[in-house]
């Protein structure tokens, strides 16, 4: 039982342990960098981004998309939960479609609309990833907890949760994994859509590539891109592991469960 | 003792419930059958503050449910309803103790509660408590149900169409273990139901409602009996004097048989006017099948004339209900049926004569037994 559940954990772990140890070393080790660089684009005078060592640069880029999708999570879930509880409910529409509409602007537009409001640099492009990524983020969590069965709730406030019980222990916890799934599309999208900052000197892994399409020089490209992807690649193996970890049975619908058994088993 | 004192609920223009005045007492299983939409679901959910009256009040014990906060009046009134509802990320276990975590229960009172009602509804704690929702069959389920509403011991239970969404057969064991846990507990439950059937079974008393409205309320031999309208008379059905019959036992009315055994000579003779037929059995009582006692005289030994048709199908249990014993009649053209025990062995007879008499006897004193038990059993 004991080796079994190890080895469940360590296959569950091993993607995002392998991907992780592969990001470290490219980010913190700039000289196998330059040599790898070097190698491959032979006739570039430039072959790595002069302004900035990859590990600054993922520092800036992970302080992009972390502060982004803190807010968008508090705040995509913290709305989730308001207009699905009983005062809030008339608002669930709204919600919704405000939602959907931010998704439809492109980011590039919402980062270009933002520089007149907060200026060039950080805040503009964190602003632009917030309201970009809180639509998966909401829109999870509006399915997950509407998703719980009707029976569940009833039979948690019928025993006597209180409404704020019946969220943390039962509703919640049933919503998670839906929950999940949406903060992992909002983040990894983040990551992608973080290069973007750069235009507007937000930073990040997004300089190198816009500096090499700049200056037409395929290495500074090939330097940011790679390690954006790979942070891309850690943080989503990350998350499959967190998933597969709850793997409890569970059915979050919980209404009809089991029926099919019924005769077989009782 | 649970009292509604002219309640009424109005949601929107319909009045769900009008006017109720009800008293439930303690230690009974009081049923509200009615057809649906007939504001049954709605009195139940306003004992425990799931809908609040707009008119009227209900009182617990005296006091009247408002003064208490809903949470804790809640957590002191046991709750199961038709879809189960069991939290599905949680295990058996954890499901049955949701009340006593509520309420504060130290872990090992919590632990041995669980396992004491998991044996209760018949179910073996240390192959279920660590088990998901996912995992049980629909029956098992709504045991886990059963067990999760008296995990804290209420001293009150309702119960919202609890066995309707099982399959027929599974309702009846639910219905039967059900019955039996109740006779030991004796709690004042509030159940409703949509089925006379089941009403009648379970019910020490039954109060049935149409339109939001009380139509009669009464000890389910009176319902059967006198039904207060024509609405009541058609929705307990026309087949009323039978389902009086569910209500009474084989067993009271168990005479000893006229049996042989398979060796057994048959050519001593016999009394004119006795028995058509004889139950034949093995030596150690087993029952075989039935004999033709005008056969009998050719027939030297028993063995060669048993007749083993039908006699599954003729069998009933000391706990059968009378009026399985009299489909059974009916079904195999008998006018007697062997009553055997649970091993098939024969313990005696039941005859036409028999449900006759205990049809004639009810109408004198209602309540005459005890509900049935089993029906259905094989």
């Amino acid at each position: 039982m004991r080796s079994a559940g190890a080895a469940r954990i360590l296959r569950s772990w091993l993607p995002f342990a392998l991907l992780a140890g592969l990001f470290v070393f490219l980010t913190v080790d700039a000289a196998a960098w330059r040599a790898g660089l070097r190698a491959a684009f032979p006739d570039q005078r430039d072959t790595m981004y002069p302004r900035a060592d990859p590990a600054w640069l993922v520092g800036e880029h992970l302080i992009l998309v972390g502060v982004s999708s803190v807010l968008a999570i508090a705040c995509g879930v913290g709305v989730g939960v308001l207009v699905t509880r009983p005062r809030g409910r008339q608002f669930l529409p709204v919600a919704e479609k405000l939602a959907a509409v931010v998704q439809t602007f492109p980011p590039a537009a919402v980062l270009a609309l933002s520089v007149p409001a907060l200026g060039f640099g950080i805040s503009p492009t964190i602003a632009a990833l917030f309201l970009y990524s809180i639509l998966p983020i909401l829109r999870n969590t509006l399915a997950g907890i509407t998703s719980v069965s009707a029976d569940v709730t009833d039979a948690a406030r019928g025993m006597g949760m209180t409404p704020a019980q019946s969220l943390a222990r039962v509703e919640l916890p049933l919503a998670l994994p839906v929950i999940l799934a949406g903060v992992r599309t909002s983040v990894i999208v983040n990551v992608g859509t973080a290069t973007i900052g750069a235009t507007i000197g937000a930073g990040g892994l997004g300089a190198p590539i816009i500096s090499g399409l700049v200056n037409q020089n395929p290495a500074f490209l090939a330097e940011g891109t790679i390690i954006v992807g790979l942070m891309a690649l850690t943080i989503d193996s990350l998350f499959a592991a967190l998933e597969r970890g709850r793997g409890t049975p569970r059915h979050s619908g919980g209404a009809s469960r089991g029926r099919p058994r019924d005769s077989a088993a009782v | 003792m649970i009292r509604f004192e002219g309640v009424t609920r109005v949601f929107g223009t319909v009045k769900a419930v009008d006017g109720l005045d009800l008293t439930v007492y303690d230690r009974e299983l009081c049923i509200l059958v009615g057809p649906s939409g007939s504001g049954k679901s709605t009195m139940l959910r306003m004992i425990n503050r799931l809908i609040e009256p707009s008119e009227g009040r209900i009182t617990l014990d005296g006091n009247d449910v408002t003064t208490l906060r809903p949470e804790t009046l809640r957590r002191s009134i046991g709750y199961v309803i038709q879809s189960v509802g069991l939290f599905p990320h949680l295990t058996v276990a954890a499901n049955i103790a949701t009340v006593p975590e509520l309420l504060g229960w130290d872990r090992p009172r919590i632990s041995s509660r669980v396992a004491e009602m998991l044996s209760l509804v018949g179910m073996e704690p240390s192959l279920y408590r660590d088990r998901y929702p996912s995992e049980l069959s629909g029956g098992e389920a709504q045991r886990i149900g059963v067990a999760r509403a008296l995990a804290s011991d209420p001293p009150v239970v309702l119960m919202d169409e609890p066995f309707s969404a099982v399959d027929p057969v599974n309702r009846l064991r639910l219905q039967d273990e059900f019955l039996s846990i109740q006779r030991e507990l004796k709690k004042t439950v509030v159940f409703v139901t949509h089925d006379v059937d089941e009403a009648i079974r379970l019910a020490d008393r039954i109060a049935v409602v149409r339109s939001g409205r009380l139509v009669q309320y009464d000890k389910p031999e009176q319902i059967l009996e006198n039904p207060a309208d024509p609405f009541v008379a058609a929705f307990v059905g026309a087949d009323r004097a039978l389902k009086r019959l569910s209500r009474f036992l084989v067993r009271p009315f168990v005479h000893a048989a006229v049996s042989a055994t398979i060796n057994s000579d048959l050519d001593a003779p016999r009394p004119p006017g006795g028995p058509r037929y004889l139950w034949v059995t093995e030596a150690d009582g087993t029952l075989l099948g039935s004999l033709d006692t005008s056969l009998a005289a050719r027939c030297g030994e028993a063995r060669a004339c048993v007749s083993e048709e039908n006699i599954r199908e003729m069998a009933v249990l000391p706990d059968s209900s009378l009026k399985e014993a009299l489909s059974r009649m009916i079904g195999t053209s008998a006018r007697s049926l062997p009553v055997v025990d649970g091993q098939f062995r024969l313990v005696g007879e039941i005859s036409l004569s028999d449900v006759e008499e205990a049809s004639e006897k009810q109408s004198r004193e209602p309540r005459g037994g005890v509900p049935a038990a089993s029906e259905g059993a094989e």
